[in-house]
């Protein structure tokens, strides 16, 4: 068959010892960069992409394709350990994982995450290899009514999310929306919310509003409690994820792939977004969905195989297409595009040993990251052995650091401060975060999509359901949003009859 | 501890070393040390990769090192503000394009600060080509279709760009004056969604920079069917310009240069032009450009500062007579 042949091929230049090396020191810098809360790929690619200036073409795009698969291995560790998520794709882990932290199970937590990972990883290329071409041309087919009615979908599933009461997730997600309208409006150019502060011209920022709600707060609501000791004394059980942890991770792993995959082929979708979908389909499919929350291995398994496979997924238009599909991708592209190589549907055919070089690169580095990190595991829990007292200082000069390194800008790590507090106050009230960063991230691309929508069809509002993928999606979320009412009338129906007899 | 006195000699002698050894911070040794360039947008753009790819350039003939930063934020705005007040010893300058310069301040009211009056306007570098696309399969095969279409159809034409206020926004707003049409844009946010939503067929056209269309282009996907220079473009040869075909305001080439704060040294400024001008003339850094499908393009300091102001005053006029 001629792609096991071009993959033999790939294969064969990914093997080399030079890039073998380069792919090391990717996957290697990715990992460090991704435990380092708000630095993300692009950070870090941009810092390298000189370095690569003097290197072959395919060692270069192997070197900087491992630290953005890399970073995302790295992204769950703070996410688990600390409660900081190493990027706003993380932000899922922390809700599981931390929990399971706390009852000793990091490793378990950790241990699934790579493992997921890995899995996830390995799959994804299969599809990418198989698929790439035709998912491209799909992907094409999302303009703005697809945005907006995914979008909807999104949101719809909101309300799974929520842990406790629901009246309180959807005052968060408004909190969200309303956060998202912060900085110049993309359409017109009028400020919103900014009052002048140049900082908030481009609104506020996804991460420094997360590492704060979830990091800073976590470490506030903790020196609280530190006088009674208690939190980190659990006796830590177990390293890895043991058989039950496996079975039960499985289905997960296997869905949080496939939506992980498919939604990160479309251009624009954050990778935010399928990991929240993921969460939000455990916790439907579980048999104790109002167990989630407090250390559901599956909270954990699925989410972080969906957001490995979605940056597999942003490889698609972006390999076959020539497209960026987000900040790492971009710089890919610039990367090809200074070595003089063309990005786009020729890449393939003009330049087969970088794609299949590649392609085959990214599993090698997969295997690596899994070695990699396997052994680290113990060396990270140990980290939750420190007396708390020293811990908090580091992790909050951590957060610091990478609330600061996103833009260089020194206001960020005030408003770092600012949602620390919010944080706090809304734990401390029963307020979750969750639904605030999902409608944070999903709010501008739903607006945007809408306002676009309508400038295409001249105002006809019904332009969202002659489009078929679009209409697809809006009755996907209506059967979303209404099953429990449909589900509700069987169960108690049934109930009733139990009672009864 | 006993301090004896060969100790104390020794001090005071390196100390009026020390003191003796400095000069008055003279600017003809500049540069003295590490120079921090200001890119005020994300990493990973063209912007972004373009400067540092110039940058390393630049380092070899200042023999200095040159350290990007990215600040990015409002259009440039954010990063371009940290400069404006930094000390004006040349050591933080700023990358600017005439997104920042000359566009931004057509729209948004109460920006921080004058980006004519507080900026030392160093030297130009290089002009990055804006261009009119459709997909290839499109009914418009030249320039002249879409502006007769686009006059017998008001607003019935959509044209994506990358955002409210960028260089092809301004492009397609002075196509719309000068030749009378009414294609309506759509602003997307980057050149990514921008060339994905013409290569979807979403939007009937796209006004677009020239290196993210590049690649679409040589695969047969996009067809260019104007660039909105003064002159026909050095690698597109045969890709007609607004301007020859009589569309004479259509002039949107962002000029790319350095700024720095109010107030430079005019010795810093001829340095800076000087390597610019030497850098530019190397064959190899002008391959590189090219590989942007830029433009190499040296102007001093004074003649980058009137560009954009003339720019500025054109699109001032050309804005509030279409209101």
């Amino acid at each position: 068959m001629d792609i096991l042949r071009d993959l033999m091929f790939g294969f064969s230049v990914a093997m080399l010892p030079m890039n073998l090396l380069y792919c090391f020191i990717g996957v290697l810098v990715g990992t460090l960069i991704g435990v380092l809360p708000g630095i993300g790929p692009p950070a870090a690619l941009s810092l390298l992409l000189p370095a690569t200036f003097h290197v072959p073409p395919v060692s270069a795009v192997i070197l900087l394709a491992g630290i953005m698969y890399g970073a995302m291995y790295g992204g769950s560790t703070t996410s688990i350990l600390v409660n900081i998520p190493g990027e706003a794709a993380s932000v899922v882990t922390c809700l599981d994982g931390y929990r399971m932290a706390l009852q000793g199970r990091a490793g378990a937590a950790l241990g699934i995450s790579a493992f997921g990972s890995f899995i996830a990883g390995t799959a994804s290329i299969f599809l990418l290899i198989f698929l790439a071409p035709t998912l491209a041309q799909f992907a094409l087919r999302f303009g703005p009514p697809e945005y907006f009615s995914l979008m909807i979908l999104g949101l719809s599933i909101l309300v799974y999310l929520a842990k406790g009461s629901i009246v309180n997730a959807l005052i968060m997600v408004c909190f969200g929306l309303l956060l998202g309208t912060v900085g110049l409006d993309p359409m017109t150019g009028v400020p919103r919310f900014v009052y002048k502060i140049t900082t908030l011209m481009d609104g506020i920022g996804l991460v420094q509003i997360v590492i704060g709600l979830f990091g800073v707060s976590e470490v506030f609501l903790n020196v609280e409690r530190t006088f009674k000791q208690e939190i980190l004394k659990t006796k830590i059980r177990g390293l890895l994820p043991n058989r039950e942890d496996w079975r039960r991770s499985i289905g997960p792993i296997g869905r949080g792939t496939v939506i992980g995959f498919f939604l990160g082929v479309i251009p624009g979708m954050s990778v935010v977004i399928p990991t929240f979908i993921s969460y939000t389909l455990e916790k439907r499919l579980s048999k104790h969905p109002e167990k989630f929350g407090t250390g559901m291995i599956e909270g954990v398994a699925g989410p972080e195989a969906a957001n490995n496979a979605a940056s597999c997924g942003t490889l698609v238009p972006m390999l076959s297409l020539g497209i960026p599909t987000g900040a790492a991708t971009a710089l890919l592209l610039g990367a090809l595009m200074i070595h003089g190589l063309r990005p786009g549907p020729l890449l393939i055919t003009e330049s087969p040993e970088v794609f299949w070089g590649v392609v085959a690169s990214l599993y090698v580095g997969n295997v690596m990251l899994l070695i990699l990190n396997l052994p680290l595991i113990p060396l990270w829990v140990k980290i939750l052995k420190i007396p708390y007292h020293y811990l908090f200082p580091l992790i909050l000069l951590f957060c610091i650091i990478g609330s600061y390194t996103t833009n260089n800008n020194p206001y960020d790590i005030i408003i770092m401060i600012i949602f620390g507090v919010i944080g706090y106050v809304m734990r401390k009230l029963d307020y979750e975060a969750a639904p605030l960063v999902l409608a944070l991230v999903l709010g501008p691309i739903m607006e945007n999509a809408v306002r676009r929508s309508l400038v295409i069809s001249d105002g006809d509002f019904t332009v969202f359901f002659t489009r078929p993928i679009s209409a697809f999606f809006l009755i996907a979320g209506l059967l979303i949003l209404f099953s429990p009412l449909l589900l509700k009338k069987t169960r108690v129906s049934a109930e009733l009859r139990a009672g009864e007899e | 501890m006993k301090i004896n006195r060969l100790g104390t000699c020794i001090c005071l002698f390196v100390l009026a070393v020390c003191v003796l050894g400095t000069t008055p911070a003279a600017a003809q040794d500049y540069p003295k040390g590490p120079i921090q360039l200001v890119v005020p947008f994300s990493s990973g753009g063209a912007t972004d990769i373009f400067w540092r790819t110039l940058g390393e350039q630049f380092s070899k003939n200042l023999k200095a090192n040159i350290a990007i930063v990215n600040k990015p934020g409002g259009g440039g705005i954010v990063g371009m503000s940290t400069v404006v007040t930094a000390k004006p010893d040349g050591y933080t300058l700023c990358a600017g394009n005439s997104d920042t310069l000359d566009i931004t301040p057509l729209f948004t009211k109460d920006l921080p600060f004058d980006t004519i009056n507080d900026l030392t306007y160093m030297v130009k570098v290089a002009n990055f080509p804006q261009t009119l696309v459709v997909r290839t399969d499109s009914l418009f095969k030249t320039l002249d279709d879409v502006i007769a279409f686009a006059r017998t159809n008001p607003k019935k034409l959509k044209a994506s760009t990358p955002g409210f206020g960028t260089n092809p926004y301004m492009a397609l707003q002075l196509l719309n004056y000068d030749a009378k049409a009414e294609i309506v844009p759509v602003n997307f946010t980057g050149g990514g969604e921008n060339v994905t939503a013409v290569l979807g067929g979403h939007v009937d056209l796209g006004a677009v920079a020239l290196p993210p269309v590049k690649s679409q282009v040589l695969a047969g996907k996009i067809r260019i069917l104007a660039i909105f220079s003064k002159e026909r473009h050095p690698l597109y040869p045969d890709i007609p310009t607004a301007y020859e075909k009589g569309y004479r305001q259509t002039l949107v080439d962002t000029g790319m240069g350095i700024v720095g704060p109010k107030g430079l040294p005019a010795e810093v400024i001829k340095k800076w032009e000087q390597v610019v001008q030497t850098t530019l003339k190397d064959p190899a850094v002008i391959s590189a450009i090219h590989k942007f499908d830029f433009v190499p393009d040296y102007q001093t300091g004074d003649q980058y500062k009137k560009e954009i102001v003339d720019e500025f005053a054109l699109f001032k006029k050309i804005i509030s007579q279409s209101k």
